[in-house]
Protein backbone atom coordinates (compact mmCIF):
# COMPACT_ATOMS: atom_id res chain seq x y z
CA UNK A 1 0.00 0.00 0.00
CA UNK A 2 1.19 3.30 -0.89
CA UNK A 3 2.30 5.51 2.18
CA UNK A 4 0.63 8.51 2.55
CA UNK A 5 2.81 11.56 2.43
CA UNK A 6 2.77 14.69 4.88
CA UNK A 7 4.02 17.59 3.65
CA UNK A 8 4.13 19.20 7.06
CA UNK A 9 6.56 17.12 8.44
CA UNK A 10 8.94 19.25 9.88
CA UNK A 11 11.82 16.85 8.15
CA UNK A 12 10.95 18.55 4.83
CA UNK A 13 11.19 21.48 5.49
CA UNK A 14 14.71 21.71 6.40
CA UNK A 15 16.79 22.82 3.92
CA UNK A 16 18.18 20.29 1.33
CA UNK A 17 20.38 23.11 -0.30
CA UNK A 18 23.95 23.78 0.19
CA UNK A 19 26.41 26.90 -1.01
CA UNK A 20 30.38 26.66 -1.84
CA UNK A 21 33.01 26.79 1.22
CA UNK A 22 32.97 29.89 2.64
CA UNK A 23 30.27 30.88 0.53
CA UNK A 24 28.59 33.76 3.09
CA UNK A 25 31.91 34.55 4.84
CA UNK A 26 32.51 36.29 1.28
CA UNK A 27 29.60 37.41 0.02
CA UNK A 28 29.70 40.86 1.73
CA UNK A 29 32.73 41.50 -0.19
CA UNK A 30 31.67 40.49 -3.50
CA UNK A 31 28.68 42.72 -2.98
CA UNK A 32 31.13 45.91 -1.43
CA UNK A 33 33.37 45.11 -4.47
CA UNK A 34 30.49 45.46 -7.16
CA UNK A 35 29.02 48.86 -4.94
CA UNK A 36 31.90 50.44 -4.26
CA UNK A 37 34.82 49.99 -6.79
CA UNK A 38 34.37 52.57 -9.50
CA UNK A 39 33.58 51.31 -12.82
CA UNK A 40 36.90 51.98 -14.50
CA UNK A 41 38.68 49.79 -12.04
CA UNK A 42 36.49 47.19 -12.91
CA UNK A 43 36.74 47.78 -16.23
CA UNK A 44 40.37 47.71 -16.13
CA UNK A 45 40.30 44.71 -14.40
CA UNK A 46 37.93 43.18 -16.73
CA UNK A 47 40.08 44.39 -19.57
CA UNK A 48 43.23 42.54 -18.07
CA UNK A 49 41.70 39.54 -17.59
CA UNK A 50 40.78 39.75 -21.32
CA UNK A 51 43.60 40.99 -22.81
CA UNK A 52 45.53 38.25 -20.69
CA UNK A 53 43.22 35.32 -21.91
CA UNK A 54 43.50 36.57 -25.86
CA UNK A 55 47.68 36.82 -25.38
CA UNK A 56 48.08 33.56 -24.29
CA UNK A 57 45.61 32.31 -26.80
CA UNK A 58 47.66 34.02 -29.39
CA UNK A 59 50.82 32.80 -27.93
CA UNK A 60 49.21 29.07 -28.25
CA UNK A 61 48.04 29.04 -31.33
CA UNK A 62 50.71 30.31 -32.87
CA UNK A 63 53.39 28.02 -31.45
CA UNK A 64 50.96 25.23 -32.44
CA UNK A 65 50.77 26.66 -36.46
CA UNK A 66 54.34 27.99 -36.49
CA UNK A 67 55.35 23.76 -35.54
CA UNK A 68 52.84 22.64 -38.31
CA UNK A 69 53.61 24.83 -40.66
CA UNK A 70 57.60 24.74 -40.19
CA UNK A 71 57.25 20.90 -40.01
CA UNK A 72 55.27 21.15 -43.39
CA UNK A 73 57.54 23.32 -45.07
CA UNK A 74 60.87 21.55 -43.80
CA UNK A 75 59.30 18.02 -45.17
CA UNK A 76 58.78 19.37 -48.67
CA UNK A 77 62.54 21.32 -48.66
CA UNK A 78 63.77 18.08 -47.52
CA UNK A 79 62.01 16.16 -50.51
CA UNK A 80 63.24 19.09 -53.28
CA UNK A 81 66.74 18.26 -51.88
CA UNK A 82 66.30 14.64 -51.94
CA UNK A 83 64.83 14.93 -56.17
CA UNK A 84 67.76 16.88 -56.73
CA UNK A 85 70.10 14.75 -55.76
CA UNK A 86 68.55 11.89 -56.36
CA UNK A 87 69.20 13.28 -60.49
CA UNK A 88 72.89 14.45 -59.48
CA UNK A 89 73.76 10.89 -58.83
CA UNK A 90 71.74 9.16 -61.54
CA UNK A 91 74.25 10.96 -63.65
CA UNK A 92 72.36 12.56 -66.49
CA UNK A 93 74.26 15.66 -66.96
CA UNK A 94 72.16 16.44 -70.56
CA UNK A 95 70.51 18.94 -67.96
CA UNK A 96 73.73 20.46 -68.23
CA UNK A 97 75.36 22.27 -70.84
CA UNK A 98 79.52 22.08 -71.79
CA UNK A 99 80.34 25.29 -70.73
CA UNK A 100 78.46 24.37 -67.03
CA UNK A 101 80.58 21.25 -66.81
CA UNK A 102 84.00 23.21 -67.69
CA UNK A 103 83.41 25.56 -65.28
CA UNK A 104 82.47 23.15 -62.15
CA UNK A 105 85.38 21.05 -63.26
CA UNK A 106 87.83 24.45 -63.43
CA UNK A 107 86.36 25.28 -59.99
CA UNK A 108 87.50 21.91 -58.17
CA UNK A 109 90.75 22.33 -59.94
CA UNK A 110 90.00 18.78 -62.02
CA UNK A 111 92.31 19.05 -65.88
CA UNK A 112 89.64 18.39 -68.33
CA UNK A 113 92.43 17.09 -70.55
CA UNK A 114 93.08 14.27 -67.45
CA UNK A 115 89.36 14.02 -67.92
CA UNK A 116 89.21 13.28 -71.33
CA UNK A 117 92.13 10.73 -71.48
CA UNK A 118 90.11 8.71 -68.75
CA UNK A 119 87.31 8.43 -71.27
CA UNK B 1 22.51 46.20 16.24
CA UNK B 2 18.93 46.28 15.21
CA UNK B 3 17.53 48.20 11.94
CA UNK B 4 16.97 51.48 13.18
CA UNK B 5 20.43 51.81 14.42
CA UNK B 6 21.70 50.59 11.27
CA UNK B 7 19.54 53.14 9.45
CA UNK B 8 21.08 56.25 12.09
CA UNK B 9 24.44 54.87 11.42
CA UNK B 10 24.01 55.14 7.63
CA UNK B 11 22.54 58.63 7.78
CA UNK B 12 24.87 59.95 10.17
CA UNK B 13 27.78 59.42 7.17
CA UNK B 14 29.26 55.92 7.87
CA UNK B 15 27.01 55.14 4.63
CA UNK B 16 29.74 52.05 3.41
CA UNK B 17 29.87 50.87 6.88
CA UNK B 18 26.71 50.53 7.96
CA UNK B 19 25.66 48.99 4.08
CA UNK B 20 28.19 46.07 4.84
CA UNK B 21 26.23 45.40 8.33
CA UNK B 22 22.91 45.56 7.04
CA UNK B 23 24.66 42.59 4.06
CA UNK B 24 26.10 40.94 6.77
CA UNK B 25 22.54 41.04 8.86
CA UNK B 26 20.63 40.22 5.72
CA UNK B 27 22.79 38.36 2.90
CA UNK B 28 22.47 34.68 4.16
CA UNK B 29 18.30 35.09 4.37
CA UNK B 30 18.05 36.90 1.42
CA UNK B 31 19.96 34.73 -0.31
CA UNK B 32 18.15 31.50 0.55
CA UNK B 33 14.83 33.21 -0.10
CA UNK B 34 16.41 33.49 -3.51
CA UNK B 35 17.79 29.96 -3.90
CA UNK B 36 14.88 28.48 -3.07
CA UNK B 37 13.14 29.94 -6.12
CA UNK B 38 16.04 30.12 -8.79
CA UNK B 39 17.46 26.84 -7.69
CA UNK B 40 20.46 26.89 -8.60
CA UNK B 41 23.37 28.41 -6.55
CA UNK B 42 25.09 30.90 -9.32
CA UNK B 43 21.76 32.16 -10.43
CA UNK B 44 21.17 33.03 -6.80
CA UNK B 45 24.13 34.70 -6.33
CA UNK B 46 23.93 37.18 -9.15
CA UNK B 47 20.44 38.25 -7.70
CA UNK B 48 21.41 38.28 -4.20
CA UNK B 49 24.22 40.68 -5.24
CA UNK B 50 22.02 42.68 -7.92
CA UNK B 51 19.37 43.25 -4.90
CA UNK B 52 22.04 44.34 -2.44
CA UNK B 53 23.20 46.75 -5.23
CA UNK B 54 19.69 47.93 -5.95
CA UNK B 55 19.35 48.58 -2.14
CA UNK B 56 22.50 50.86 -2.05
CA UNK B 57 21.44 53.25 -5.00
CA UNK B 58 17.68 53.00 -3.72
CA UNK B 59 18.85 53.95 0.16
CA UNK B 60 18.76 57.65 -0.01
CA UNK B 61 15.51 57.64 -0.85
CA UNK B 62 13.95 55.04 1.49
CA UNK B 63 11.85 56.38 3.86
CA UNK B 64 11.24 53.92 6.63
CA UNK B 65 7.73 53.72 5.84
CA UNK B 66 8.12 49.78 5.72
CA UNK B 67 10.66 47.84 7.43
CA UNK B 68 14.24 47.35 6.28
CA UNK B 69 13.72 43.72 6.29
CA UNK B 70 10.29 43.82 4.31
CA UNK B 71 11.99 46.53 1.83
CA UNK B 72 14.87 44.24 1.15
CA UNK B 73 12.18 41.31 0.72
CA UNK B 74 10.67 43.49 -1.64
CA UNK B 75 13.40 43.95 -3.72
CA UNK B 76 14.57 40.59 -3.52
CA UNK B 77 11.51 39.14 -4.33
CA UNK B 78 11.12 41.52 -7.76
CA UNK B 79 14.50 40.66 -8.58
CA UNK B 80 13.54 36.90 -9.01
CA UNK B 81 10.62 37.30 -10.88
CA UNK B 82 11.80 39.34 -13.52
CA UNK B 83 14.61 37.01 -13.85
CA UNK B 84 12.13 34.66 -14.23
CA UNK B 85 9.70 35.93 -16.56
CA UNK B 86 12.91 36.98 -18.80
CA UNK B 87 13.83 33.40 -18.36
CA UNK B 88 10.58 32.55 -19.92
CA UNK B 89 10.74 34.78 -22.61
CA UNK B 90 13.24 33.47 -23.79
CA UNK B 91 12.16 29.69 -23.21
CA UNK B 92 8.82 30.34 -25.22
CA UNK B 93 11.27 31.46 -28.08
CA UNK B 94 13.17 28.02 -27.61
CA UNK B 95 9.57 26.03 -26.81
CA UNK B 96 11.08 24.82 -23.55
CA UNK B 97 9.35 25.12 -20.32
CA UNK B 98 11.02 26.75 -17.47
CA UNK B 99 9.86 24.37 -14.98
CA UNK B 100 11.59 21.85 -17.08
CA UNK B 101 14.81 23.85 -17.17
CA UNK B 102 14.36 24.37 -13.19
CA UNK B 103 13.87 20.54 -12.67
CA UNK B 104 17.28 20.03 -14.85
CA UNK B 105 18.75 22.62 -12.75
CA UNK B 106 17.77 20.74 -9.50
CA UNK B 107 19.01 17.16 -10.54
CA UNK B 108 22.29 18.61 -11.92
CA UNK B 109 22.76 20.43 -8.44
CA UNK B 110 25.99 19.60 -6.91
CA UNK B 111 24.71 21.58 -4.06
CA UNK B 112 21.39 19.36 -3.08
CA UNK B 113 22.06 17.09 0.00
CA UNK B 114 18.20 16.52 0.23
CA UNK B 115 16.75 12.97 0.15
CA UNK B 116 14.42 11.62 -2.76
CA UNK B 117 11.23 13.08 -0.71
CA UNK B 118 12.39 16.78 -1.03
CA UNK B 119 13.73 16.23 -4.42
CA UNK B 120 10.00 14.96 -5.21
CA UNK B 121 8.96 18.39 -3.03
CA UNK B 122 11.04 21.16 -4.82
CA UNK B 123 9.88 19.00 -8.39
CA UNK B 124 6.20 20.14 -7.20
CA UNK B 125 7.29 23.29 -6.28
CA UNK B 126 8.56 24.46 -9.28
CA UNK B 127 5.57 23.61 -11.28
CA UNK B 128 3.57 25.97 -9.28
CA UNK B 129 3.14 29.61 -10.68
CA UNK B 130 5.80 32.05 -10.17
CA UNK B 131 3.96 34.46 -7.32
CA UNK B 132 2.22 31.34 -6.02
CA UNK B 133 5.74 29.64 -5.15
CA UNK B 134 7.57 33.10 -3.47
CA UNK B 135 3.73 32.96 -1.43
CA UNK B 136 4.72 28.88 -0.86
CA UNK B 137 8.03 29.31 0.15
CA UNK B 138 7.88 32.37 2.31
CA UNK B 139 5.14 30.56 4.38
CA UNK B 140 6.18 26.89 4.51
CA UNK B 141 9.92 27.76 4.74
CA UNK B 142 10.47 30.90 6.32
CA UNK B 143 7.57 30.53 8.43
CA UNK B 144 6.52 34.32 7.70
CA UNK B 145 3.58 36.03 9.07
CA UNK B 146 0.49 37.19 6.25
CA UNK B 147 0.80 40.19 7.21
CA UNK B 148 5.05 40.48 6.83
CA UNK B 149 4.12 38.60 3.42
CA UNK B 150 1.49 41.44 2.58
CA UNK B 151 4.05 43.73 3.46
CA UNK B 152 6.44 42.99 0.97
CA UNK B 153 4.27 42.06 -1.76
CA UNK B 154 1.64 44.13 -1.97
CA UNK B 155 -1.10 41.23 -1.74
CA UNK B 156 -3.25 41.75 1.21
CA UNK B 157 -3.78 38.85 3.90
CA UNK B 158 -7.04 37.17 2.73
CA UNK B 159 -6.02 36.81 -0.40
CA UNK B 160 -2.11 35.45 0.62
CA UNK B 161 -3.89 32.98 2.85
CA UNK B 162 -6.06 31.87 -0.07
CA UNK B 163 -3.40 31.22 -2.79
CA UNK B 164 -1.05 29.28 0.20
CA UNK B 165 -3.93 27.16 0.67
CA UNK B 166 -4.23 26.26 -2.90
CA UNK B 167 -0.69 26.16 -3.23
CA UNK B 168 -0.10 23.39 -0.25
CA UNK B 169 -3.24 21.87 -1.77
CA UNK B 170 -1.30 21.63 -4.90
CA UNK B 171 1.82 20.31 -3.57
CA UNK B 172 0.60 17.44 -1.22
CA UNK B 173 -1.67 15.88 -4.82
CA UNK B 174 1.76 16.65 -6.56
CA UNK B 175 3.70 14.37 -4.28
CA UNK B 176 1.49 11.61 -3.68
CA UNK B 177 1.33 11.13 -7.68
CA UNK B 178 5.17 11.64 -7.82
CA UNK B 179 6.31 8.87 -4.57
Amino acid sequence: MKEKINIENPGLKENPFTVPLEYFETFPKSVSDRVFTPIVIRFKRTYIIVTSVAAALVLVFGTLSLTYYGEKNLNSLNQEYASAEKEAISGNLTNFSSEDIIDYLTYDDIDVTTLSLVD
Amino acid sequence: MDDKDLLSMYKEGKRETAFNLIVKKYGERLYWHIRKMVICHEDADDLAQNTFVKAWHALPEFREESRLYTWLYRIATNEVLTFLKRKKIRNIISLNEISRQLENSLESDSFFNGDEVQKALFKAIIKLPEKQRVVFNMRYFEEMKYEEMSEILGTSVGALKASYHHAHQKIQDAMEALL
